[in-house]
């Protein structure tokens, strides 16, 4: 038996556990490639006009796997805590494709409190295709997720953000270290199936570090920073990932740890929508914060407008510097 | 022989040069429409600043606009830069103290805020083209007027009709719909100004803070009709600086002669002979990855020049100033 699973959603959140949990299993698996153009016209060739980009990329990838493989893996999220919810269309992710294809696998993801998922969907979903799953090795493949999982928290603690993480507990290699101080420092916030894909968000990161910028993703962000809200902010966000941006921003900001912000979010993002609007009214009440750039992403492959942004966001940082030396 | 820095913007709808001498006076200026050849319009731009300039020295090219990095490699310049700095270099130069810098041009429009002689914000149209230079030509091309007809029937309305800003294609049936109830032209002119300048505040400037001196610029601030409704729903004094049209290619000019000056280095400028010479772009796409990139191969008279748009490199390192090109921020 052979399972496909996306490089898309939440992958660089939750590889680490999917793949500790299928192998514990002896099920085998192949990844699809990072998204390609390929995979983008399977996906906008597949989808309604209302779906975000990063929808529509999942979709490629499952269109992709989906001749490839005998079950997709198709996830879904809900709950996210008690306070907390994943975006309306990442729960209705697996009843989408579902219509897409008829080999997809549903495997939901409710968070606890904690942030642990809970095990009662995988299991009933497991069982549909492992005849005679006992709840013992049930239990043990989970616990296998979860230490993958925890090993991969670990590396993020150390400075690796997730697409690195992956890389090291994958490749199987000795593990580089993240490079060190670099000026300027960048934080760049937004959900990781767009900070992450390089197609997605037009190859933000790398072009970022071509241009000598250390760039941070909010994962990297100190545990007990996580959740704190802004001085001017009466409750934490509705959105579970917007609250973690907002936070990210809140400490990085407030610490002068960076010298500026970019804020990446895809066009008809709902959540995003209000959490962009949030982190300019609360940078803008503190005075003397480092620069937001807010980049919006679509489906077009053209670079120029992403660059001319990024260009002109890296002279106003410079511009600040020097006026804050001159000061 | 005195030493001439030239600024070129080319942009999606207009190709701007600009040559300015050591004491950034501007000494030449064209404005043409790039019409989606953007090479061509280049070199009948260059061949009218030839033709006007006295003995001198190109001690600088600088390129901006969307094209800025093809054209940075045709002509050999020494800078490309993004054209929202070009922008506020050319407003800052004429107004130290400007606070508020508005640019509309053809599909882009931008809002640069300044606090103490450096930019402090800036902010740029999204996915959407409402709102900008193009739209108003191809309004006023519907009603078989003249880009400067339009701005002065736009300023002669009594009473601006109410129309939908938001979408290009809503406007225009919202305008199609005014005109057949029987309002002027005039007031349709002059309610598509208004409308504009909704549309520019509510997503562009976003509840941002304009503060006095504000500069209008762009090739949309000829628009007599804009200005004011600008300036009614300020409630300031709107300045038009006399290179409204190029000042892209004017801060280009002025950063390029800034730079060259201090770094005292002989120009790059391929030289005049440009303008005449056979110069031709191919389009293909690699298929040595998934990628898929697509690449734009620059041609001097049949000779390979250089590759640009690979996401990888190998193809734009095949030529030094490509790999510079795609590098210089």
């Amino acid at each position: 038996m052979l399972i496909g699973i996306p490089r898309s959603v939440f992958f660089y959140y939750y590889f680490p556990f999917w793949s500790g949990v299928l192998e514990a299993l002896k099920i085998s698996y192949i990844i699809s490639p990072p998204t390609n153009p390929e995979i983008l016209k399977l996906g906008l060739e597949s989808a309604l006009d209302e779906f975000c980009l990063p929808v529509k990329i999942h979709l490629g990838h499952v269109d992709y796997l989906s001749s490839r493989v005998d079950y997709v893996f198709s996830p879904g999220f809900g709950r996210a805590g008690k306070k907390s919810h994943f975006c309306p269309k990442l729960m209705g992710l697996p009843d989408v494709v579902r219509l897409k294809t008829d080999n997809a696998l549903e495997f939901w993801h409710d968070l606890d409190d904690k942030g642990e998922i809970l095990p009662e969907p995988w299991w009933e979903t497991l069982l549909g295709i492992i005849p005679g799953l006992t709840r013992r090795r049930f239990k043990k493949a989970w616990e296998n997720g979860q230490k993958r999982q925890a090993e991969f928290v670990k590396l993020q603690a150390k400075g690796f953000n997730p697409q690195e993480a992956i890389h090291c507990l994958t490749a199987k290699k000795p593990v580089v270290k993240p490079e060190g101080e670099g000026r300027p420092s960048i934080l760049v916030l937004g959900h990781p199936y767009l900070v992450y894909d390089d197609l997605a968000n037009l190859g933000l990161l790398q072009k970022l570090k071509s241009y000598g910028v250390k760039v941070i993703t909010k994962e990297i962000t100190p545990p007990c920073e996580r959740a704190k809200p802004w001085p001017a902010q009466g409750k934490t966000v509705y959105w579970q990932l917007g609250q973690e941006i907002l936070s990210a921003a809140r400490y990085y900001a407030m610490t002068r740890r960076v010298d500026g912000i970019i804020f990446l979010s895809a066009c008809l993002c709902g959540p995003d929508a209000i959490t962009g609007e949030l982190l300019e009214l609360y940078m803008g009440q503190e005075p003397d914060l480092p620069p937001l750039l807010k980049l919006t992403v679509d489906e077009h492959t053209g670079v120029a407008g992403m660059e001319t942004r990024v260009e002109a966001f890296m002279d106003l940082m410079g511009w600040r510097r020097q006026y804050v030396a001159t000061v | 022989m005195r030493d001439l820095y030239l600024g070129i913007d080319v942009g999606s709808v207009s190709t701007n040069l600009v040559v300015v001498d050591g004491e950034s006076r501007v000494t030449e200026q064209v404005y043409l429409r790039t019409n989606g050849r953007p090479i061509p319009t280049v070199q009948k731009g260059l061949a009218m600043i030839k033709k006007a300039l006295g003995p001198h020295r190109i001690g600088g090219v600088g390129t901006t606009g969307s094209a800025r990095h093809l054209i940075g490699l045709m002509v050999g310049a020494d800078l490309v830069k993004n054209e929202i700095t070009t922008h506020a270099v050319a407003a800052l130069h004429y107004r130290p103290d400007v606070r508020t810098i508005i640019e509309i041009g053809g599909q882009d429009s931008k809002l640069i805020l300044v606090k103490d002689g450096i930019v402090v914000d800036f902010a740029m149209n999204t996915v959407c083209a409402a709102g900008t230079g193009s739209f108003l030509d191809q309004q006023a091309a519907r009603l078989n007027l003249s880009i400067e007809e339009f701005s002065a029937l736009a300023l002669a309305a009594e009473n601006p009709v109410a129309i939908a800003g938001r979408c290009a294609v809503f406007a225009e049936s919202d305008m199609i719909h005014k005109q057949q109830m029987g309002h002027s032209l005039s007031d349709i002119a002059g309610g598509l100004c208004e409308a504009l300048v909704r549309n520019y505040l509510n997503n562009v400037a976003k509840g941002k803070e304009l503060a006095a001196p504000v500069i209008f610029q762009g090739g949309v601030a000829a628009n007599q009709g804009i200005r004011r409704a600008f300036q009614r729903v300020l409630g300031t004094e709107i300045i038009v600086p006399e290179y409204f049209g190029v000042m892209g290619a004017f801060g280009a000019a002025l950063l390029v002669r800034q730079m060259m000056m201090a770094s005292g280095k002989p120009s790059r400028f391929a030289g005049w002979r440009l303008c005449e010479e056979d110069l031709t772009t191919i389009g293909r796409t690699c298929q040595d990855c998934s990628n898929h990139c697509e690449l734009v191969e620059l041609r001097r008279g049949g000779k390979f020049v250089a590759f640009m748009g690979d996401r990888c490199g190998k193809w734009s390192s095949l030529s030094p100033e490509a790999e510079e090109a795609q590098r210089v921020v």
